[in-house]
């Protein structure tokens, strides 16, 4: 073993570039694979430290609508109770409500999380009890649990447990005793929170505790031991029926339909383990498994490029270890030794490699947070899952790559062998093939790169149907008073040349800064039809602001008084369900129990949701009671960051002390295709690596090949032929390989991406220029490898190459 | 010791087949120093190779020591080998990327000798081949006289019955040459059976025996003790 050790460190320092190629090729592959493995290592861990998770579910609601189910995770208040108190298999249940995001202690204020739960919350999930009330610490309404940073940060050396804490819970501060100190939810944990206090505190409970109509938060429940999914959910139909009956008439008359067990809405549970992958019904920060598993099939693909550079390298080089392993047999070395020898080589060769990946990963952890919104930490390092994952793949790896040469090493015939330098028989079409491949990849990689990107423009830069540059839109924080926010920003910023208009809405323009999405539709009956839209409530200067031109009528306007009673105005689309003429004018019941709406405007059809979403008729109501959500300012300036700074300087006076989170449209529109962004980045590093690792690979073979030819290029200028001749000579070998994937990866691409924006209604299509582009680059980038060692073969001097043998 | 009869070897390449070894037959007692001469490409280097066990006939019996080993597989002609035959080629094949004494160490290594062992007899051999000095030295590092004693130096370690040297002076100058024939008279008279590949008339004068060669067949012999 030790005499091994010492050969392979011998011959790896002999052939010192190779091993640097080896080493840094492999390191690049591990660091991004090992960042890559992680962070959808932690994806699947979410939520899998809960002793009980597997009885643990999230209850939801469906409906079954015209165009597929409609899914809710929000319940009303009586619900969780009631799941609990039915005997319907459910032992424990928790309803889980934001409840504010301040706490205060003597002088110290923390921003913080406080949600809202029920006692059983401590039992059914994981979270550790560090200090105080380890049995019951959510016993009474007076009770506070402090997480142990925020309770670090708020008491300091304090002990907390028996302290009264100041707790600001829907909007008012309350008075509350921190019973226990739990650990910090870690960040696979999809519920976080900074502190616990229990459901009733909240100040709209006493007056709705009793309401099912009202919802608001998602419950959890926790199965008896004996009972399955399946037949709790069949037992919910029957609570479904006594506490929340649907009304079918109207269902139907909407468009709903009966699913197979004959309902039209009930309550079904997900897996807690579903959780962190349902991005309907889920919580926190979703991803998609799908994402993930193209994560995994990226690090993997990046690790086989890596290997087959060791691989081709290898075998380049075996020509100049042939006489030594022939030396080896002959003195008694079995085939055992021989491949223990070559394949010690390749391990140790990983292993280093691996040493210098895990450390760069560790370094590289905070910029791949940053750029893919990832959380992933050092420590993860230290789980055993990880602990055994990289041994793993280092002797996957090690013996993947170094299993070939060392084979070939002990199957050489010693006779031959010792005769003289030999190479392991090649004929180069199995070096030519592994370039092959890992060019078909690096292409497939650079035009996805391509493809992603301009499907991100597109969607990005999308007509919308209004303009949606210069506009900002702010998130009001206390919505009841959001129309009086709205005209006395109107009136504030009525003087300042930049500000063009001051709107409001009812749900945002893309996603801003709080993350909230809306959307609001609805059936009705309009002379025997069924007319279908999509709701939103606005404010005056709506088209305005929007820069929407009407087809017809007008925009809300301040100047007719009847427009805060019953105004509204619809899209095309819309006025053609109502009339084939004018539909301004024309009045309607949208709902029984609302007052008759009055059409005063038609605008063209435009996306209010996302590109993924076709254009549906909308209908925008005047609002006319004083909530708002947003505040829309359309803004006229060459200077966006000073108009913002304006605008954030006047919702400050409005909204004192409250975090100001306005931002433009566009940056909001550009949060609907995140994932869309994140992918193009994602593959845009894979690309570069693997053109990176594959060029490596590549200028390694030039450089032994170069080595083995020599004498021929030799006596090839010693009969004449020109340096530009042998350097295209050379060149033209390797090129062979880069053309034939180029050739491959054409139509290998155009099929995975063709498929994958067979998903976007609205969508780039692939143009042939693409591949130019890509098979241009690809074969420009190799070009540049290889002939750097082409040239200066050629320009060696033939007597001293002829002399070296 | 060696026993051969009948001899054949064929070499066959896409176009040509070439006959290596042709009906050859002969016997070498135990003890015996015998040189095989020949022109090039007349089957020496064959004939070493498959008395080494480095390669096998394709028809022919050899019995080494009264066991038929002809079709002996690679395993078990590896194991004969290792621990009856050593080696002394002309281009020396030291291991470029070890030491003088671990290049002398390797055989011990592969019949598994104790390194406490493998010291003791790799110092010793050194020692006799009297290049101590140099065993900490890479090969690189060594005149050709001096490559080459190591190379018999690794021969012997083993204590083998049977050396087989395909032109070990070949590279060397007469003086090295010299120094190197006179290493393996002495060995032979220790009791090593030497068989010695050359295409010096003088080298030859050191043996007991000349087997000369032609296409394949042993022509002559001359007994020279
Ligand atoms: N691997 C081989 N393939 C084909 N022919 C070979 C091979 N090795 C040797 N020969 C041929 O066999 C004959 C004997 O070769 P060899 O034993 O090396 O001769 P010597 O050592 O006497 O010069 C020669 O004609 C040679 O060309
Ligand atoms: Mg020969």
């Amino acid at each position: 073993m030790g005499h091994n050790l010492k050969a392979i460190y011998r011959n790896m320092l002999k052939n010192k570039l190779y091993t640097f190629f080896n080493v840094a090729g492999m390191a690049v592959a591990f660091a991004c694979s090992i960042l890559l493995f992680l962070s959808v290592y932690q994806d699947f861990s979410f939520d899998k430290f809960h002793v009980n998770g597997d009885k643990i579910y999230k209850v939801y609601s469906f409906s079954n609508a015209a165009n597929g189910p409609e899914l809710s995770e929000v319940m009303a208040y009586p619900a969780g109770p009631a799941l609990k108190a039915d005997n319907i298999g459910i032992t424990k249940f928790t309803r889980v409500r934001y409840g504010g995001g301040k706490i205060r202690y003597k002088a110290k204020e923390l921003e913080l999380t406080t949600v809202l739960v029920d006692p059983d919350f401590l039992r059914m999930f994981s979270f550790r009890i560090l200090q105080g009330n380890r049995v019951n610490p959510l016993a009474d309404l007076g009770k506070v649990v402090l997480s142990a940073n925020d309770a670090a940060s708020l008491f300091g050396s304090e002990d907390p447990v028996g302290k009264t804490v100041e707790t600001e819970i829907s909007g008012t501060w309350k008075s509350l005793e921190v019973s226990a100190v739990i650990e910090n939810p870690p960040v696979n944990s999809s519920i976080q929170f900074g502190a616990l206090a229990r459901t009733e505190t909240h100040g709209h409970y006493p007056a709705i505790k009793d309401e099912w109509n009202n919802q608001h938060h998602p419950v959890y429940v926790q199965l008896a031991e004996n009972t399955t999914q399946e037949s709790t959910e069949n037992r919910l139909r029957s609570f479904v029926k006594t506490h929340m009956p649907p009304n079918i008439g109207l269902m139907k008359a909407r468009g709903y339909r009966a699913d197979a067990k004959g309902d039209f809405s009930g309550l079904k549970l997900l897996p807690l383990a579903d959780v962190h992958f349902n991005p309907e019904i889920g919580t926190g920060d979703r991803v998609n498994r799908s994402f993930l598993y193209i994560l995994v099939l990226t690090g993997v693909v990046v690790l086989v490029i890596a290997c087959f550079n060791f691989i081709n390298l290898s075998i380049g080089l075996s020509f100049t270890r042939t006489r030594e392993m022939g030396v080896r047999k002959c003195l008694g070395a079995g085939k055992a030794n021989i491949w223990t020898l070559v394949w010690g080589e390749g391990f140790v060769t990983t292993l280093v490699a691996m040493v210098i990946g895990v450390a760069a990963a560790v370094l590289l952890i905070p910029s791949f947070n940053q750029l893919f919104v990832a959380k992933l930490e050092t420590s993860l390092l230290y789980d055993p899952v990880i602990g055994l994952l990289l041994p793993g793949i280092l002797l996957f790896v090690s013996l993947f790559a170094g299993s070939y040469p060392a084979l070939a090493m002990t199957k050489l015939k010693v006779v031959e062998v010792l005769k003289g330098k030999i190479a392991l028989k090649t004929n180069g079409l199995f070096r030519n093939t592994l370039v092959a491949f890992q060019f078909i990849i690096a292409c497939v990689l650079i035009s996805t790169t391509m493809v992603i990107y301009r499907q991100f423009r597109h969607l990005r830069s999308a007509p919308l149907g209004y303009t949606t540059t210069s506009m900002i839109s702010i998130p009001v924080y206390d919505q009841s008073k959001g129309k009086e926010l709205i005209r006395t920003m109107r009136l504030q910023l009525a003087s300042q040349p930049a500000i063009v208009s001051v709107s409001g809405s009812s749900f945002n323009l893309g996603i801003g800064k709080d993350r909230n999405t809306g959307k609001w539709s609805s059936n009705f009956g309009y002379k025997g039809k069924v007319v279908r839209t999509n709701w939103m409530e606005a404010d005056y200067d709506f088209l305005k602001t929007l820069t929407i031109k009407q087809v017809e009528g007008r925009d809300f306007s301040s100047a007719y008084a009847s427009d805060s009673v019953n105004a509204v105005i619809v899209t095309e689309s819309m006025a053609k369900q109502l009339t084939d003429g004018h539909a301004v004018g024309m009045e309607f019941f949208a709902d029984s129990a609302q007052a008759k709406l009055h059409i005063v405007g038609v605008i063209p059809d435009f996306h209010l949701y996302s590109m993924f979403e076709d254009k549906e008729p909308i209908s925008i109501m005047l609002k006319h009671e004083e909530s708002m959500a947003y505040i829309l300012v359309k803004v006229n300036t060459t200077n966006p960051a000073a108009t913002m700074e304006l605008v954030k300087k006047t919702y400050a006076k409005l909204e004192p002390g409250k975090e100001f989170k306005g931002s433009f449209v566009t940056e909001n529109i550009e949060r609907w295709y995140a994932k869309e962004k994140r992918l193009s980045r994602l593959f845009s590093i894979a690309a570069g690596v693997a053109i990176v690792l594959s060029c490596m690979g590549l200028f390694g073979i030039s450089l032994i090949v170069v080595r083995q030819r020599l004498k021929e290029i030799g006596v090839r200028k010693v009969l004449g032929a020109s340096v530009s001749r042998i350097a295209a000579m050379i060149s033209k070998d390797f090129l062979k390989p880069v053309l034939l994937a180029i050739v491959i990866s054409v139509p290998l691409s155009w099929l995975i991406l063709n498929k994958w924006l067979q998903d976007f209604s609205y969508r780039i299509t692939i143009g042939w220029w693409m591949f130019v582009y890509m098979g241009m680059a690809a074969l420009l980038i190799a070009l540049a490898t290889v002939s750097f060692q082409a040239i200066k073969a050629a320009l060696a001097n033939p007597v001293k190459s002829l002399k070296t043998e | 010791m060696i026993n051969i009869t009948n001899l054949q070897k064929f070499y066959r390449t896409e176009e040509v087949e070439t006959i290596a070894l042709n009906n050859l037959s002969f016997g070498i007692k135990e003890g015996e120093f015998v040189a095989i001469m020949g022109p090039s490409g007349c089957g020496k280097s064959t004939l070493l190779n498959i008395l080494g066990l480095l390669d096998d006939p394709d028809d022919g019996s050899y019995l080494f020591n009264g066991i038929e080993v002809a079709k002996f597989n690679e395993r078990k002609r590896s194991d004969l080998r290792k621990h009856n035959i050593g080696f002394v080629f002309q281009s020396f094949n030291l291991i470029d990327e070890l030491t003088v004494f671990e290049n002398v160490e390797l055989p011990l290594i592969y019949t598994k000798v104790g390194a406490a062992e493998r010291k003791r007899r790799v110092e010793e051999v050194l020692d006799k081949m009297q290049i101590m000095h140099r065993r900490n030295h890479f090969p690189q590092q060594l005149s050709g006289g001096q490559q080459q004693r190591v190379a018999v130096a690794r021969a012997v370690v083993n204590n083998p019955k049977l050396i087989l040297a395909d032109e070990p002076t070949g590279n060397l100058d007469s003086s090295n040459g010299n120094d190197v024939m006179q290493l393996l008279t002495d060995l032979n008279e220790q009791g090593t059976t030497i068989i010695m590949v050359t295409h010096s008339e003088h080298d030859a004068r050191y043996t007991h025996r000349i087997i000369r060669m032609l296409d394949g067949q042993a022509v002559t012999e001359n007994i020279l003790v």
